[in-house]
């Protein structure tokens, strides 16, 4: 399946892009996700960061359904 | 009480009218301005980005927890996005109690959880460059990502 991964700040720099689509398997995990999206998006391979699923953040073993909001959420400096 | 990321100054005063009730005796507010230097090294100015909708509901999240903690019924946070100059607000918490500790308490608390909790990102802009502000994500975000 074809997801879409929002991108923030040095991460969106990085890809120069505020998303990508990325390509996985039907029974993917977060983890297979960061694999594919550092195939994808050589930039964006290794950098520090948490997955953020429908506003909250998740574990890398979680599977992803076709509709998530997936996004990439590089270490916070707010406030 | 508001809840708001947005582009434009903070009024702080209006912040506060909107947040304290007739039932709140204490009332406490921080504020988050920008500094002229970071290490030594002069700033020219930040650059504030957010996951807006996300953000919004780390803020709800800290609002309703500060509720059942210390009794505030009555937590503003607002933030601000884009560029901005040394001495501007880029964040503001105020905290409506009926009593001075809890309001006390809970602001303290709050900026510390926006700082931890809320997908916020700034850039630092100084005379050679720009750099992006890391904080650590260890610990604290794994007990966020279960609330």
């Amino acid at each position: 399946m074809r997801v879409t991964v929002k991108l923030f700040a040095s991460a969106r720099e990085k890809a120069q892009a505020n998303a990508i689509e990325v390509t996985v398997s039907e029974e993917a995990t977060l983890q297979d996700l960061l694999t594919a999206m550092g195939e994808t998006c050589p930039p964006l391979k290794s950098l520090p960061g948490r997955w953020a699923v429908n506003l909250n953040l998740a574990v890398s073993n979680q599977r992803i359904h076709p509709d998530d909001e997936i996004a990439w959420i590089p270490p916070v400096s707010g406030g | 009480m508001v809840l708001a990321l947005g582009n434009e100054p903070i009024d702080v005063g209006e912040l506060i009218e909107a947040t304290a009730g007739p039932e709140d005796g204490g009332i406490a507010i921080f504020l988050g301005k920008v500094r002229q230097e970071t290490n030594g090294r002069p700033v020219k100015r930040l650059e504030y980005e957010a996951y807006p909708s996300m953000a919004l509901r780390t803020f709800q999240k800290i609002a309703q927890e500060a509720r059942w903690r210390w009794g505030v019924e009555r937590l503003s946070i607002v933030h601000r996005l884009g560029p901005l100059r040394v001495g501007e607000v880029a964040v503001s918490v105020v905290a409506a109690a009926p009593h001075r500790a809890g309001a006390l308490e809970a602001c303290r608390w709050a900026i510390d959880q926006i700082k931890t909790i809320s997908p916020i990102w700034k850039k630092e802009i100084f005379e050679q460059g720009g750099e992006w502000i890391q904080c650590t994500h260890e610990g604290v975000l794994e007990a966020a990502g279960g609330f």
